[in-house]
């Protein structure tokens, strides 16, 4: 007994110090670096004033004063919810088609991932020429077809409309494969038995289908939707968070308090008002998930 | 490489080659900040010894365009015996700025110089991160007085100490297209009427044809813009609440929103696709670094007799220019200071100052720009030297730490405001409520 004891322990021992190194390493990259960064967002932070002192939650009400972080949430709110709702229809989509049998299919799935393989930042930089008035590819053919140049970058509400579009395009793709994986994963053997049943391929589709991919739908959801709340840098290299501030995201709000006028301080309390932002959304997810997976 | 070499082969570049190295220059120049700590001359000053042992320089360069900076540093090599580590900044402006920025604030010791701007002098200085450049100075007999004062003091200099000697000069010019005017049968306009009456003149919008380029988009060049014109009404950046200011942004917008002599599309324009454009032929005139013009001069081939410059228009308050530089600082976390203060008196020499002119840019010593080869190959320096004969038209831009705050609560408003979101007093209210407490934390 006391040897089967020794020998748990043992092995519980070996366990800790298999994964120590991890552990230490995710608290040194992860969990230092946001208690750091809550710790500084009560401080006048800032190297180049050479400022280190205590503010309690001024930065916290001074970014309810910022005019800024109302536009930034705004647009970050609308930029979320339309581009996570596009990606997710277009998404299942793509993902359909590419679930029907025709000739090459497989290079035809290979070549839908190549948006999703680019660098958002090179995306973004051709995106601001493809945007532009005169030398943009999209005014070009808008021009041949109509004599008009839109001014997307200038326009606020198109302006807003270029970075939506440009993230959606990028990264559909990539939630398409997810989705695809999660239709071949369904059994034919629930189509077939509808099929008998009467059922045409609407309804299948949205009483089979659907319902199996709900919390594949919702997980893809939630991580969209967070990866949507900390893009960067689509409006760092397309609009700069212009016109004015119309484009502005939170993150990139943060690059600029942070890195660009080196205000840690209060860059580090609209990172923790990011932070819990992303919370939110994580936890209302959860439950949208758990919810799905106990009706299946 | 001789000097006569480095001429020659700017005289015989290619067109393709011209426009590659013309498109770095452009980028080069656009952002400029300008404004740069320099030391003395060791051959002026009779020198130091060279050291026994070879010692190793660390220095960072930003966006070269050509092979004339390996001459500089092989004529220090040469000179000291010392090595220079040279590393190549990117070119992208920001980026090179949060790179230094990162490294500075790390007390890094890997960097004993660097290629620094307006903006970097002020913000640098005052976080310590530079050495003071006052016993370089003294120790190489620089003769300060033979640079704009207003480069030394106004954005070299933060709370009266040097950081920072100016190496290579930019100053916005009014540049424009001769045979453009001469078609319209046009003079260079002398206040802003006839700004819009001769932009008016040269606008053929079906030939896609405006009278002047502006470059409005935000992070950094719009606040540019911002200065020169409202400081022309007697505002600035910083001091946007006044009539004068208003007028002058009010006056910005119409040249595109009502007169039409700009395009529409000017407040997402930037000086890479302005310069594009203006090699486009679609700009007569441009209000912007001299850095651009030169890059349209130096190949005579391509732009002999087709531009040139003039004087800016009288605002009504002023008719002043901004001014700035790029320049040599000192690290102060590096473990060479006295490598570091040898390299910047080095490159304050007006002999290894001129060798700037094979790259098409002006010398920031006065001095310099007289001289035939100057004028020759930096083309602009004839336009400087008339800015500085006219005595007080040339101004820097109004720089202290927090400049790139303050430039940032500008931009973002204006541009609201040139993008109709906003009424010009929401936008200078705004953006003044921003601003006002930066100033009261810099200047106290």
């Amino acid at each position: 007994m006391f040897g089967q004891q020794n020998l748990s322990t043992r092995r519980i021992l070996l366990a800790w110090l298999l994964v120590t190194p991890v552990v230490l390493w995710r608290l040194l990259t992860s969990v230092y670096p946001f208690l750091r960064t809550f710790y500084i967002s009560f401080f006048d932070n800032s190297p180049v004033r050479r400022t280190f002192d205590f503010v309690g939650l001024d930065n916290y009400m001074a970014l309810t004063r910022d005019t800024n972080v109302d536009a930034t949430l705004t647009f970050t709110l609308f930029f979320t919810v339309t581009s996570v709702a596009l990606q997710v229809v277009l998404g299942l989509a793509i993902a359909e088609l590419l679930n029907q049998r025709f000739k090459m299919r497989n290079f035809t799935r290979a070549v839908n991932l190549l948006p999703w393989a680019m660098a958002p930042i090179v995306i973004a930089t051709a995106a601001r020429w493809i945007f532009h008035q005169d030398y943009g590819l999209i005014n070009d053919i808008i021009w041949r077809l109509s004599g008009e140049r839109p001014l997307w970058l200038v326009n606020f509400t198109t302006a807003r409309f270029a970075v939506t579009i440009t993230d959606v395009w990028k990264n559909t793709a990539f939630l398409a494969v997810i989705f695809l994986s999660g239709l071949q994963g369904i059994p034919l053997e629930l189509y077939e038995a509808a099929k008998i049943d009467g059922a045409d391929g609407a309804r299948s589709y949205w009483y089979i289908t659907l319902p199996l991919l709900m919390p594949l739908i919702i997980s893809m959801i939630i991580f969209t939707a967070i990866f949507r709340v900390l893009t960067f840098e689509i409006v760092y290299a397309l609009t700069n968070g212009g016109p004015g501030t119309a484009t502005s995201l939170l993150s990139y709000l943060v690059y600029l308090e942070g890195f660009r006028v080196l205000n840690f301080g209060y860059a580090s309390a609209i990172a923790m008002l990011l932070f819990f932002i992303v919370l939110i959304v994580g936890v209302l997810g959860y439950g949208f998930l758990r919810r799905a997976w106990e009706r299946l | 490489m001789t000097r006569k070499a480095h001429a020659s082969q700017s005289r015989s570049v290619s067109r393709r080659a011209f426009l590659k190295t013309a498109g770095a220059g452009a980028a080069f120049a656009a952002l400029s900040a300008c404004a740069a700590p320099v030391a003395a001359p060791m051959e002026e000053t009779g020198g130091e010894e060279a050291m026994a042992e070879p010692q190793e320089l660390n220095i960072v360069y930003w966006a070269d365009s050509n092979d004339f900076f390996q001459g500089v540093i092989d004529q220090y090599q040469e000179e000291t015996s010392n090595i220079v580590n040279y590393e190549v900044a990117p070119a992208v402006y920001i980026e090179w700025q949060q790179m230094m920025t990162t490294r500075l604030a790390s007390g890094d010791t890997g960097t004993d110089a660097f290629h620094s701007d307006d903006f970097q002098a002020a913000i640098y200085g005052a976080a310590g991160w530079l050495s003071p450049l006052e016993p370089v100075v003294e120790l190489y007999d620089i003769d300060l007085d033979d640079w704009p004062q207003t480069l030394i003091h106004d954005v070299s200099s933060w709370d009266g100490v040097l950081y920072r000697i100016p190496w290579g000069n930019d100053t916005e010019i009014f540049f424009y297209r001769t045979d453009y005017f001469e078609e319209a049968g046009v003079s260079p306009p002398t206040d802003w009427n006839e700004l819009v009456e001769v932009g008016t003149a040269l606008t053929d919008e079906d030939a896609g044809v405006y009278g002047i380029a502006l470059s409005a988009t935000i992070g950094g060049q719009l606040g540019n813009e911002i200065q020169h014109w409202t400081n022309q009404g007697g505002g600035a950046i910083n001091n946007l609440d006044n009539d004068g200011a208003r007028e002058a942004l009010a006056f910005y917008k119409a040249l595109y929103a009502e007169h039409n002599i700009a395009p529409d599309s000017a407040p997402q324009e930037d000086y890479s696709s302005v310069f594009q454009g203006w090699l486009s032929d679609k700009y007569a005139m441009w209000w912007c670094w001299d850095g651009f013009f030169g890059a349209m001069r130096t190949n005579e081939e391509f732009w002999a007799d087709q531009v040139s410059a003039f004087l800016p228009p009288m605002g009504p308050d002023n008719a002043e220019t901004i001014t700035g530089c790029w320049g040599w600082s000192a690290v102060a976390s590096s473990p060479n200071q006295d490598l570091a203060a040898e390299w910047v008196g080095f490159t304050a020499r007006s002999d290894v100052m001129k060798q700037q002119i094979y790259r098409g840019r002006v010398p920031a010593r006065v001095s310099l720009w007289a001289d035939p080869e100057v004028q020759d190959l930096a083309p602009s320096s004839p336009f400087l030297l008339d800015l500085a004969e006219a005595g007080g038209l040339v101004k820097a831009r109004p720089v202290t730490p927090s400049i790139q705050e303050i430039y940032d609560a500008a931009e973002q408003n204006v541009h609201a405001y040139l993008t109709d979101q906003v009424s010009l007093d929401e936008a200078v209210t705004a953006a003044m409520d921003k601003i006002n407490p930066i100033l009261e934390r810099d200047l106290g």
